[in-house]
């Protein structure tokens, strides 16, 4: 007598044995489903944002070692970076408003500007002097840390594609840090210059970046990039020399061409299963 | 079938007499109460005056009808009857001297509230069976719990007339003793005559006329001291516990008065605690027949607070005159070295100390500055406002002579409260700089605690009582990370500041807990139970015993209470005192918080979290 063929049903009474595999038992498993082909180029050109980000790092560190240790009058890199600030919150205004883009008011930025402002400028002797008994060293080891965690935890928002919610981490990270360093700072005016530089830089010019390359205007991006990345790099061989210019640009250049064949060498070792199964979740802590 | 023999009915009396037993028979029990000798006319007993009716139940020596034959053996003293038939001798309590046997042991409480009011107001803890269940409730508990058999009903009625021995026997006696004209009735009958043969005589010496009216007059005039004694108690106790604006009474804010209130309501209850007690023995046998409880609890309670008085006399006495004659020495001791030095300049010393990098840990310069300077200013207005006024020499000389005559009149629970009222005063400033650093660390712990919810994106949601994520505008973003900054920062000063007072108030604490376990311990220990424990440990029964002496014998003991017993029960009833004095004056209906707050462990998450660190509320406790 023929048996019946066997069938997935856990419920059925069936003439086989309990621990009985079928050959068709895994017919339905599907392997790497979610696998998508990366380009090089495109990797390239969203490895180059983690060069962008550590050179704004490495951007506010000249600065405050410059103001700390060369003496530089600590208003004229605010000076500067805020007239950027302005020229990019126009472009900002002019192509929301060519795009029919939602922005908002002028009322509204100029009030929590101003609000910071003022509260920055109170602050700031307070802010100065924050840390004054404890020894540099500490400052800047913490300072350091800060920053390493600062290029782990950001948000590269690579995809736009839906409504996504960045987290601020690095943002708060980067914040810290500055007010960290302004407390090393010998007058109330540095500091706070100093902290206004950092939230130009870290908070304000990510946003606008990000902006930009929502709206497609690649070249603009390309611009910008290659603006603060050249620059970091002339302000890194003019005051720390050659030496700490070429560690610096092997560093980059690892980051931005071999980062991406490692990346996509990498793609191999995916092994991601699928298959008419709900996948289970184990449960760590019973709530 | 269990026979329940007195030890005392088990003399060579009984060797070839034939007797009669009389006693009480519950089916397959018997209680021997005594025995009656042979004789032709008796047939039965008409004995029918009492709730407790008492029949022949054997015959000793002698056959006769259908009665239960029993048979004296004199060489091992015992009584033998048939094989169904186990002896149990017991010692038949004196109930003159509150001697009785309980299956439950008895409670040990010295409050003058009886604990069914307790139970009754305070919610159940335990004796839930001593509280009246609403019928329809106590038929659903017996669903729940395991059924009481009928033995345990009939072992209490069994106790019920081994406790009423004595008096069942001498009732009996009395009654039978005159229509049967006996003269050698029983041995013990003998004894009992010629025992109130010598009293009687004693007595009529002592009532010749002129002695009797001496006594009434002393009781007189006595009664006429207690009268006055307790209409000046009652002024006292009322005008202690006046409430001002509703809330503060003399005896909730100061130890004195709350001490002085506790020994006038000691007074004031004396009286009427001696004449329960004299009826005690009375009384006792009528709560056994009716069937209540009894309990030499009143007993305890006077005897107790009697000789904790005269204690805390004695000892007063010792230091007030120490104090007398050491009084320059006590304010040298008290001024110039505890006002003066430590409290006013060695805290001095490390607030300064507070100011410069204390213990090597490098706080904000300008915060210890500020916090430095604070703290200073309130203690030298504290110096202007105490030094200069209570604790100047002239005056604190008056107030330690003060102390003195408190001392004696009241007794040392007095001169400890004082001590407990000075230290409240003068640790004052100390209180005042804790709470001023508590306040300020909680807040800041506080604000830490939901910035740094800021800086992880996520905010407190209040409808919901849950933590979510929430997009934070920038500027919101900076302002929040500004503060958190400043606030980290400054934390550890703040911290320094806090753990300096709250260690100095929790040094406070246990310095006046200290004073306060003395004060409970002279107000509150059950000193008469220890005493009782040693001299006759039967008042204190915690149950019986039977041990077997052969397959026929059965020997019947009260186990005396253990020390730990006692301590026990008495613990118990002492925090059942306070769960009801506590929710008196606070209407509280939880009073879960009064079992932790001397928790270490509760202790160590204030301190963290900066809440206020109570000590033992004795004023609302006791």
């Amino acid at each position: 007598m023929a048996r019946h063929p066997w069938k997935k049903l856990l419920w059925l009474k069936q003439d086989y044995a309990d621990n009985y595999t079928d050959s068709s038992f895994l017919s339905q498993l599907k392997k790497n489903t979610t696998v998508a082909n990366y380009s090089y180029f495109k990797l390239v050109n969203d490895f180059a944002l983690i060069v962008l980000h550590s050179s704004t790092i490495v951007l506010v560190s000249i600065v405050f070692y410059g103001v700390y240790h060369e003496n530089w009058n600590p208003v004229i890199p605010t000076l500067v970076s805020t007239s950027i600030t302005f020229i990019f919150w126009v472009v900002y205004m002019v192509i929301s408003y060519i795009n029919h883009l939602e922005v908002a008011s002028v009322v509204g930025t100029l009030k929590s500007s101003l609000l910071i402002l003022f509260i920055l400028l109170t602050l700031s002797p307070v802010l100065k002097s924050l840390t004054d008994s404890t020894s540099s060293d500490s400052i800047w080891a913490l300072s350091c840390w800060i920053c390493v965690v600062n290029v782990l935890f950001n948000d590269y928002v690579i995809e736009f594609s839906g409504a996504t919610h960045t987290s601020n981490l690095s943002k708060n990270l980067a914040l810290s840090n500055a007010i960290l360093l302004a407390s090393r700072l010998y007058s109330n005016l540095a500091a706070f210059s100093f902290i206004l530089f950092c939230i130009q830089v870290q908070g304000l010019f990510p946003m606008f970046n990000n902006f930009t390359r929502r709206c497609q205007m690649l070249a603009f991006h390309r611009f910008q990039l290659i603006a603060i990345v050249g620059g970091v790099n002339y302000l890194v061989y003019s005051i720390l020399g050659m030496s700490a210019l070429s560690c610096w640009a092997a560093l980059q250049g690892i980051i931005l061409f071999v980062g991406p064949s490692y990346f996509i060498r990498l793609q191999k070792y995916k092994e991601e299963l699928q298959g008419p199964w709900d996948p289970v979740k184990p449960r760590i802590s019973v709530a | 079938m269990l026979v329940f023999w007195p030890s005392d009915l088990l003399s060579p009396y009984y060797f070839n007499k034939k007797c009669y037993v009389v006693g009480s028979n519950l089916g397959d029990k018997i209680i021997v109460i005594t025995t009656l000798p042979y004789e032709d006319t008796i047939h039965e007993l008409k004995y029918k005056d009492d709730t407790l009716p008492l029949t022949i139940v054997a015959t000793l020596n002698f056959e006769k009808d259908s009665l239960l034959t029993l048979h004296y053996n004199a060489e091992e003293s015992t009584v033998i009857g048939p094989t169904y038939v186990t002896l149990v001798v017991f010692k038949p309590p004196d109930s003159s001297n509150l001697e009785y046997y309980s299956s439950l042991p008895i409670s040990i409480e010295i409050s003058w509230t009886s604990s069914k009011a307790l139970v009754s107001s305070g919610g159940s803890f335990r004796d839930l069976e001593d509280v009246e269940m609403v019928p329809d409730l106590a038929r659903k508990m017996e669903l729940h719990t395991l059924k009481r058999g009928s033995s345990d009903d009939s072992l209490m009625l069994v106790l019920k007339y081994i406790n009423l021995n004595n008096y069942l026997r001498s009732k009996f006696t009395k009654k039978y003793a005159n229509q049967l004209n006996y003269i050698d009735l029983c041995p013990w009958v003998f004894n009992e005559s010629l025992k109130s043969k010598l009293i009687k005589i004693l007595l009529s010496i002592l009532q010749g006329k002129s002695i009797t009216k001496v006594v009434q007059l002393l009781a007189l005039i006595t009664r006429i001291i207690f009268y006055f004694v307790q209409a000046w108690c009652l002024m006292v106790i009322k005008a202690l516990n006046y409430r001002f604006w509703g809330q503060y009474s003399l005896a909730s804010m100061s130890y004195f008065f709350h001490q002085w209130e506790k020994r006038s309501n000691q007074l004031y209850h004396l009286p009427s605690q001696y004449q329960k007690t004299k009826q005690a023995t009375k009384d006792s046998e009528i709560s056994l027949i009716t069937g209540t409880k009894f309990s030499p609890a009143e007993y305890i309670k006077l005897y107790n607070s009697l000789w904790l008085i005269f204690n805390d006399l004695v000892l007063g006495y010792v230091v007030a005159t120490y104090l007398w004659n050491n009084e320059s020495a006590a304010s040298k001791f008290v001024l110039d070295w505890l006002v003066s030095r430590v409290l006013i300049d060695k805290l001095n010393n490390v607030i300064i100390w507070l100011q410069h990098s204390p213990a090597g840990f490098k706080l904000n310069n300008e915060l210890c500055e500020f916090f430095g300077e604070m703290f200073s200013l309130v203690l030298s207005l504290w110096i202007h406002a105490v030094k200069h006024t209570l604790f100047n020499p002239k005056l604190f000389k008056l107030l330690i002579q003060m102390v003195a005559i408190a001392s004696v009149s009241g007794g040392v629970s007095f001169f400890i409260s004082i001590l407990l009222d000075l230290h409240t005063l003068v640790t004052f400033h100390i209180q005042s700089f804790y709470y001023t650093s508590m306040r300020l660390y909680h807040w800041q712990s506080n604000i830490i605690k939901s910035l740094f919810r800021l800086f992880c994106g996520k905010k407190y949601n209040i409808l919901r009582h849950r933590i979510d994520s929430n997009p934070y505008d920038f500027d919101e973003l900076l302002l929040g990370i500004i503060l958190f900054t400043i606030f980290i920062y400054l934390l550890p000063t703040v911290f320094a500041f806090y753990l300096t007072f709250a260690i100095m108030r929790l040094t406070c604490l246990a310095i006046g807990s200290i004073l306060v376990v003395f004060l409970i311990l002279l107000n509150y220990l059950p000193l008469i139970a220890f005493i009782v424990k040693l001299k006759d440990d039967r008042r204190l029964p915690g149950g019986i015993t039977l041990t077997s002496k052969s397959s026929q014998l059965l020997v019947l003991k009260s186990r005396p209470l253990t020390i730990t017993e006692i301590i026990q029960s008495y613990v118990y009833s002492i925090i059942l005192f306070n769960r009801v004095n506590f929710m008196n004056s606070q209407n509280y209906k939880d009073t879960s918080q009064l079992n932790w707050q001397l928790s270490p462990l509760v202790m160590v998450r204030k301190l963290l979290q900066g809440e206020i660190i109570e000590g033992i509320d004795y004023k609302t406790l006791f």
